[in-house]
């Protein structure tokens, strides 16, 4: 700026300020008061979006497949961490709903308005959304084509799609059957957990046999179906019912929890609640009409009646990536993505990651481990943009409140060699509580959003 | 999972993202009040040990109350509480009843924070100086121009 030019600013401001009435003093005080105000507004941004000042130059194009909980929280992060990045997120879902909540909605604890929201409130304005599904993976040609025939080019791709539910797998079951003729189902839609919630309500006024099961193989959260048998034992000492119900839990296996503290707890726990364990009865098939359930046992097929049963389908990864070339071939994550379990970097395409329940990892399924897994995910493929050594991050952290009582909860969280890991050592994980309780049912939510924004 | 105290700050920020505008316009009742007290007593004379002691006594009114109801609020009870809990408890109470009181102060402030009013001097002097006697007016310079037209 010249001298000339300066003189003229200044007589521009001195004008400016007699016109309204203000006094170059009264001018000076104003602007450094708004300042500080701007001062601290940016530096409260800039503390919680640390990692803006430090954005990765790059042109890359970025595809991410599924807006869930993994997808959006990648894409928050990606968006926020590179710079020139040609991100795309593809998931015809404009609907999100916090799955966490409902076990609860299934209990009747929440209403399902709690969990409804929208996919669009964090999708970053940087960010390409797609509003269709990839029906076709060509990961040697670093493409993917969706189910209205649109093919997206990549330098990278993050697959975050999450698994599919399989009501087919059980003969005589489907979606629609859920809320009607004593079954129930918390693992899909907010409006089927519920209709789950009304057959509960029943079944805990008027009581009656309550079939409890569980898939074999991997599924999300498998500390649901436990949550749910537990939560509805414990309406009915609420409502004083108790003993007009018989109750089973019936688990595929020999085992209740991967946890082996949690197992034993559990193992003691269901007992003194005359809650019986029926081991190895995975459920076959179910005959609504004549409201029995038919479990494949060791010893042949057993077939019980029941008033109300909790029907928690097996899980897959879904059919698209299943049958891709980025699924593992091999036992135990056969149909999964394939991925290394530290890094979430596809062990034959470098240029492909991982994050959340789609993840061939031996850990469970859940948000907590996605609040886990995307960090490293994200910083990973960070660093293959920028040909820098991987970072073997994830340890496999997994958490689940375990609501054992409407009130009390335990907060078991662990890593793939199934040691405890609190994240608060003062909660004891090995008993239950009331503070995780309130967790699961005030905060785990705010965390939640915290996670698709990318802040935690 | 370790937490960083910004991961809690974002935490924190999402549990009241719907009550922001609320949170926002209360303390700007509070700032608009604090501010109103100042000017008011300029000149006064106030007290601020009665205010306080109040806000005192309204926060521990509001701990007690927390005390006694978070469980139920919770959906929860007394009996579902042990150890670490209790400590908890009287955490969060602690919590409610500070903030309730540090919401509170510029209230109690305004209620009871003044104790005299200033002699309005302008008011005074009116009382003090003699009624001058009625004369006839003096024409303004702007009226006499006028007449002289
Ligand atoms: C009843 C229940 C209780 C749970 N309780 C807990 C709990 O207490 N604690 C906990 O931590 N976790 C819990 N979870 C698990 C947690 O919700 C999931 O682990 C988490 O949502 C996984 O995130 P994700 O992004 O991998 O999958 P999702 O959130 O399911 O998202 C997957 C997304 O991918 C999209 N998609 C799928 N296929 C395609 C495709 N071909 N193309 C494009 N998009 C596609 C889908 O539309 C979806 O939007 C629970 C889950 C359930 C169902």
């Amino acid at each position: 700026m010249s001298s000339q030019d300066e003189k003229h600013a200044k007589d521009a401001v001195t004008r400016a300020l007699k016109h309204s009435g203000l006094s170059r003093r009264d001018f000076l005080k104003l602007s450094s008061g708004g300042a500080l105000l701007a001062g601290a507004a940016a530096g409260t941004g800039g503390m919680l979006y640390p990692a803006a000042a430090r954005a990765v130059p790059t042109n890359a194009r970025i595809v991410i497949v599924g807006a869930g909980a993994a997808g959006l929280s990648c894409a928050t992060r990606l968006a926020r961490e590179l710079d020139g990045a040609d991100i795309t997120l593809i998931d015809r879902r404009q609907d999100h709903y916090y799955q966490p909540g409902l076990t609860l909605v299934g209990t009747g604890v929440w209403q399902t308005e709690k969990l409804l929201d929208r996919n669009r409130r964090y999708v970053p304005s940087n960010v390409n959304w797609i509003h269709d599904m990839v029906a076709e993976y060509d990961p040697d040609n670093n493409r993917v084509v969706t189910e209205t025939g649109r093919a997206v080019d990549y330098d990278f791709l993050m697959v975050a799609t999450g698994l599919q539910v399989n009501y087919t797998a059980i003969d005589g079951m489907s979606e629609n059957l859920i809320g009607h003729r004593g079954v129930g189902c918390v693992y899909d839609k907010p409006e089927l957990a519920e209709r789950t919630w009304q057959l509960i309500d029943q079944f805990v006024n008027e009581g009656g046999v309550g079939l409890f099961t569980r898939p074999r193989g991997d599924m999300k959260c498998a500390g649901a179906p436990l949550k749910v048998t537990m939560l509805v034992e414990s309406r009915m000492k609420e409502r004083g019912t108790r003993d007009r119900a018989e109750m089973h839990y019936l688990p595929p296996g020999t085992g209740l929890f991967s946890q082996p503290h949690t197992d034993d707890f559990l193992r003691k726990n269901f007992p003194e609640r005359s809650i019986h364990i029926h081991w190895d009865h995975p459920l076959k098939a179910i005959d609504p009409e004549r409201k029995t359930a038919t479990f494949a046992t060791p010893l042949g097929d057993e077939t019980l009646d029941y008033d109300f049963i909790h029907v928690v389908p097996p899980m897959s990864a879904p059919d698209s990536l299943r049958n891709s070339e980025l699924a593992a071939r091999e036992i135990p994550f056969t149909g999964w993505l394939e991925v290394d379990r530290f890094t979430l970097q596809h062990k034959r395409y470098p240029n492909v990651f991982g994050a959340g329940d789609i993840n061939g990892v031996p850990i469970g399924k859940t948000a907590a481990s996605v609040k886990a897994q995307v960090p490293v995910a994200v910083e990973n493929m960070i660093r293959t943009i920028q040909g820098n050594q991987l970072n073997p991050g994830y340890d496999g952290y997994t958490s689940c409140p375990l609501i054992t009582e409407l009130g009390q909860a335990i907060l078991v969280e662990f890593d793939y060699d199934l040691k405890m890991k609190p994240s608060f050592p003062f909660i004891s994980p090995y008993q239950e509580h009331w503070v995780p309780w309130v967790m699961k049912d005030r905060l785990l939510l705010a965390a939640y959003r915290a996670m698709l924004r990318g802040r935690i | 999972m370790a937490f960083s105290i910004l991961g809690l700050l974002a935490v924190v920020l999402e549990f009241f993202r719907g009550w922001l505008w609320f949170i926002g316009l209360f303390l700007l009742l509070d700032f608009a009040l604090t501010f109103y007290f100042l000017k008011r007593s300029a000149g006064c004379k106030t007290c601020w040990v009665l205010p306080a002691y109040v806000t005192v006594g309204f926060g521990v009114f509001i701990f007690v109350l927390a005390m006694i109801t978070l469980p139920t609020i919770t959906k929860s009870s007394w009996a579902a509480l042990s150890g670490i809990d209790y400590l908890a408890l009287i955490g969060a109470s602690i919590g409610f009843g500070t903030l309730f009181a540090i919401l509170a102060f510029p209230f109690m402030l305004n209620l009871l924070g003044i104790r005299s009013r200033p002699r309005p001097t302008s008011q005074a002097t009116r009382t003090e100086t003699p009624p001058q006697p009625q004369t006839s007016p003096q024409p303004q310079p702007a009226m006499a121009e006028k007449i002289a037209d």
